[in-house]
């Protein structure tokens, strides 16, 4: 064996396809990835900013904006952060539509992620069976909503629209179609190969640097770690539905596979305890266009699709606030992303950032360095899954 | 929600690890919130005896201009028994010295939360292995804190310009 020569792999960062692009620097030793550099920042659109010279309702179409996958959560985290400052109380009834938006917004935040990992893996029968089931999903948050991306349901005081009865009964038959397909979904990973290969035993995350490294969410819970908001911090009705927090012990990418499955099966279970006892009565209380906020401070914390997210609302008083500070869950799991990569291979990087379920769009645009002759080639994110796949053809 | 009496029992007992001369004010607003305002000087013994309590995950690092000096958050959530008690350590710094030391040897976590408090309001934490930037532009002008509230929206698209970054 001659000298090793190590390798500089910048992944990233923009594809017009994908949101929210990252930049990772990795740096390799023939196959093994021996370290990786994250620089997120890229779609940046100083939104905290913003919050300064808005008032309260305009903040609220606003992060709706922040995440297109999970609008519910920062637009609902919002209202809550905004209902507590004023002591405002909330019709039961809205807080029960909340937690049915809620959870199925994690039901399609999971099963379009379980479709973008099988598709990282080169299984793309499964990516395009999931993606067609998930419709069920965004067929009925459309009917609800009257939208399938930004739902526009919450308002400070409550929701803006009321589940009528045959939507309901149309509810539990979709919930039950979809239950299914996920049971099946499950049972076939869990013995099928193509899946196992790629997935068992790689991007290991230890319980030690899952806390340490402040991951969240699946992530945090796929390392065997029993922390979920809803349980720890019951917001909205959490602290009446009987539900478990999905755990699983293999700290790797097959164990985030799995916790999201089963999550998926609980939240299933979620809406229907919500929708067998949704409350009567209004939908919301009525607040003014212009909302006073009193002098007040405010953490905000909600177990969004991708794990923890937290908001802080400091008001001075009046009809904006001070500061409005957020950090979604993705900006919580790079360092452990950063620490799952290294010892991996080259043609796991796909699969391992994917895995997290960032907003996704690390892995596009790629520039090879031979850091001793300074040669450089660059790989899109298509040619490096081509590459991660056509080597494991080779060589398992 | 009425918080109970482990939470008072929280701050006592960082009040005794810190001295009490060192916490200039605490407040608990609703259960399982607790604020504890204290001096920069004891920060890191305060986020060493928290994690040693189970606050082991830090939710993130808020940084806020309060006019005269930055306010910094380290918001600590309890991990295993007592779960989801977050305490907010609060910090208070001078404009004309925006320092504090890094945490990220007691919480390697909290690196791209220090990173991206540098980036928007300049705090330098000392000891911190790379500060460069996290969220804003690498050629971003380096005298520009955009969450600082001296920083109006139009002035930062202004300089933005002038530098042919707009």
């Amino acid at each position: 064996m001659g000298k090793t020569e190590e390798f500089i792999i910048p992944v990233g960062p923009q594809h017009p396809a994908l949101k929210e692009p990252e930049n990772f620097t990795i740096k390799v030793d023939g196959e093994y990835v021996v370290d990786a550099k994250i620089r997120p920042g890229y779609n940046h659109r100083g939104i905290e900013k913003a919050t300064e010279s808005r008032t309260y309702i305009q903040i609220l179409y606003l992060l709706e904006r922040v995440c297109g996958i999970c609008s519910i959560c920062h637009m609902t985290n919002f209202c809550l952060a905004v209902e507590e400052a004023m002591n405002l109380e909330v019709p039961a009834r809205a807080n029960y539509i909340r937690t049915i938006m809620h959870e199925i917004e994690r039901l399609h935040s999971h099963s379009l992620w379980l479709g973008v990992a099988a598709h990282e893996i080169g299984f793309d029968t499964l990516f395009y069976y999931i993606w067609r089931d998930r419709e069920v999903i965004m067929d009925l948050t459309e009917r609800i909503s009257g939208n399938r991306v930004n739902k526009a349901i919450p308002t400070i005081g409550g929701v803006r629209r009321d589940i009528p009865p045959e939507l309901i009964r149309d509810l539990r038959k979709g919930l039950d179609v979809f239950e299914e397909r996920i049971k099946y979904y499950k049972s076939l990973i869990l013995k099928e190969n193509t899946v196992l290969n790629r997935a068992v035993g790689v991007g290991i995350l230890t319980p030690h640097d899952a806390v340490a490294l402040a991951a969240v969410g699946p992530t945090l819970r796929a390392s065997g770690i029993k922390s979920d908001v809803r349980a720890d911090d019951p917001y909205l009705v959490f602290d009446e539905i009987p539900f478990n927090v999905m755990t699983h012990d293999g700290c790797d990418v097959a164990s985030r596979v799995i916790v999201r499955c089963d999550e998926m099966l609980e939240s299933i279970n979620v809406i229907r305890y919500c929708l067998d006892h949704l409350p009567d009565g209004p939908i919301r209380v009525k607040v003014p266009v212009i909302v006073r906020v009193p002098e007040a401070e405010v953490i905000s914390l909600w177990e969004a699709p991708r794990g923890e997210l937290i908001h802080y609302l400091k008001s001075t008083g009046g009809t904006m606030p001070y500061r409005y500070k957020i950090r979604s869950p993705t900006l919580g799991n790079l360092p452990a992303v950063q620490k799952m990569l290294i010892g991996n291979y080259i043609a796991d990087v796909p699969i391992i950032i994917a895995a997290i379920d960032p907003c996704f769009s690390c892995t596009d645009r790629m520039t090879f360095v031979n850091v001793n002759t300074e040669k450089s080639w660059v790989w899109n994110n298509e040619q490096l899954r081509r590459y991660g796949n056509k080597w494991y053809q080779q060589n398992s | 929600m009425e918080a109970s009496e482990d939470h008072v029992k929280i701050v006592e007992e960082l009040r005794e690890a810190i001295g009490a001369e060192n916490v200039i004010d605490w407040k608990i607003p609703r259960a399982r919130r607790i604020y504890v305002a204290i001096k920069p000087e004891k920060l890191k013994e305060a986020v060493k005896h928290l994690t040693e309590r189970n606050f082991e995950h830090i939710s993130t690092i808020s940084g806020v201009d309060v006019g005269d000096g930055v306010e910094v958050l380290y918001h600590l959530t309890r991990q295993g028994p007592g779960r989801g008690i977050t305490i907010s350590i609060r910090v208070k710094i001078p404009m004309e010295n925006v320092s504090l030391p890094t945490i990220t040897d007691i919480i390697p976590g909290a690196t791209l939360y220090e990173r991206e408090v540098h980036d928007f309001v300049g705090v330098v934490f000392v000891g911190h292995s790379d500060l460069s930037p996290v969220m804003l532009p690498d050629k971003w002008p380096k005298d520009v804190y955009p969450l600082l509230k001296k920083w109006k929206i139009e002035d930062i698209k202004k300089r933005l310009s002038e530098i042919g970054e707009n």
